[in-house]
C-alpha cells in the first residue's frame, strides 16, 4: 500500500481554527475567498508573501503546511547539489581556486552531516 | 532541515443519507484533517452527481488509502433506495482511484462505543467531541423527542464510523488473549 502525501494541510488547520475561507482570505490580504479555496485544493500555489502569512497565522512551518510541494523542491535541490558535488570532486583546479572548491565540498559534507560538526 | 513525510494512512469515513452525506478525513486515528456534509435533493441522478463531485474532490485533495462507509439499514426501505445511487457513485470514484471501500455496520459502531458507556447517538457525539476537540463547537444541541435530527449529526456519524474503523484495525493488529 503506497501512501501519497497530502498536497497541503491548509484546509485542515483552517478547519481546526474555526476560520472561514473568507476570514482567512481577509487576514492574509485577499479581497475574496477564491484564492484561499484554490490554495486549499492545490489548484494554485500561493505567492511567497501569502505562504509566509499562512505560516504566521497557523504557526506551522511551510514544510508542514505544504509537505508535497516541499518534498518536491527538496528532492530537486538535493539532486542538483549532488550533481555539483560530483563536478567539484572531479575538478583538477590548483591554488586559490582549489581552496574555494575544498570549502564548498566541506560545506556540502557539513550540510549532509549536521550532527558531526 | 530534513523534511519528514507523514506516512500515516488516511481514511475517508462517510455517513450516507438520502438527502445528505457526512464525511470525515482521518490521518491515523488521532488526527482529523477535514469534516463536513454535502447536501443534495433526494432521488434522481442530480444527487448522485453532486455527491460524486464532492467525493472526487475529497479523493483528489486528501488521497485516502481507504474509504469506510456506514452501512445503511436494509430494513429502512426509504434510506436503502435513497442512498443506493450515491453509494454506487462513491464505489465508482474509489475504484477509479484504486481505493478499497469497506462497510461498517451500526452494531459495530455501538460496540466500539460501549466501553465509553455511550448509549445513544448524542452520547457518542459528545464522546467524539471530547476525543477530537476541534469538533466541540460543531456539537449540536441534544435532540428533544419531538424534534427531527440536527443536520450536523451526520458529521458525527461519519466521525463515529471512522473511529470504529480505527478500533477495528487496532483489534486486528493486537495479539489475541
Amino acid at each position: 500500500m503506497t501512501i501519497t502525501e497530502v498536497a497541503n494541510y491548509l484546509r485542515s488547520h483552517r478547519r481546526k481554527s474555526g476560520l472561514s475561507q473568507r476570514e482567512l482570505a481577509h487576514i492574509v490580504g485577499y479581497v475574496t475567498q477564491a484564492p484561499v479555496s484554490e490554495h486549499e485544493r492545490s489548484v494554485t500555489i500561493p505567492a511567497l508573501l501569502i505562504a509566509l502569512s499562512y505560516e504566521v497565522v497557523f504557526r506551522v512551518p511551510l514544510s508542514e503546511l505544504f509537505p508535497a510541494l516541499y518534498g518536491a523542491v527538496e528532492a530537486n535541490i538535493e539532486e542538483q547539489l549532488t550533481r555539483i558535488e560530483n563536478e567539484l570532486q572531479q575538478s583538477t583546479a590548483k591554488g586559490r581556486r582549489a581552496a574555494y572548491i575544498a570549502r564548498k565540498l566541506e560545506w556540502l559534507w557539513e550540510r549532509r552531516n549536521p550532527d558531526a560538526v | 532541515m530534513n523534511h519528514e513525510a507523514n506516512h500515516s494512512p488516511r481514511v475517508l469515513a462517510i455517513d450516507l443519507r438520502p438527502q445528505q452525506f457526512g464525511y470525515a478525513v482521518f490521518e491515523g486515528d488521532e488526527r482529523l484533517l477535514d469534516w463536513g456534509a454535502a447536501y443534495y435533493r433526494p432521488g434522481g441522478s442530480a444527487g448522485a452527481v453532486i455527491a460524486g463531485r464532492r467525493v472526487a474532490e475529497l479523493l483528489r485533495v486528501f488521497a485516502p488509502t481507504e474509504i469506510v462507509v456506514r452501512q445503511v439499514r436494509r430494513d429502512v426501505t426509504r434510506n436503502s433506495f435513497g442512498v443506493r445511487p450515491i453509494l454506487k457513485v462513491i464505489r465508482r470514484n474509489a475504484s477509479a482511484a484504486s481505493i478499497p471501500v469497506s462497510l461498517i455496520g451500526r452494531n459495530e459502531v455501538r460496540e466500539a462505543f460501549r466501553i465509553f458507556r455511550a448509549k445513544n447517538k448524542y452520547e457518542i457525539a459528545c464522546r467524539l467531541a471530547a476525543i477530537y476537540r476541534e469538533l466541540l463547537w460543531w456539537l449540536p444541541p441534544e435532540r428533544k423527542f419531538y424534534e427531527s435530527e440536527h443536520p450536523r449529526m451526520t458529521i458525527f456519524d461519519a466521525v463515529a464510523t471512522g473511529f470504529t474503523y480505527w478500533r477495528r484495525k487496532a483489534a486486528e493488529s493486537s495479539p489475541p488473549d
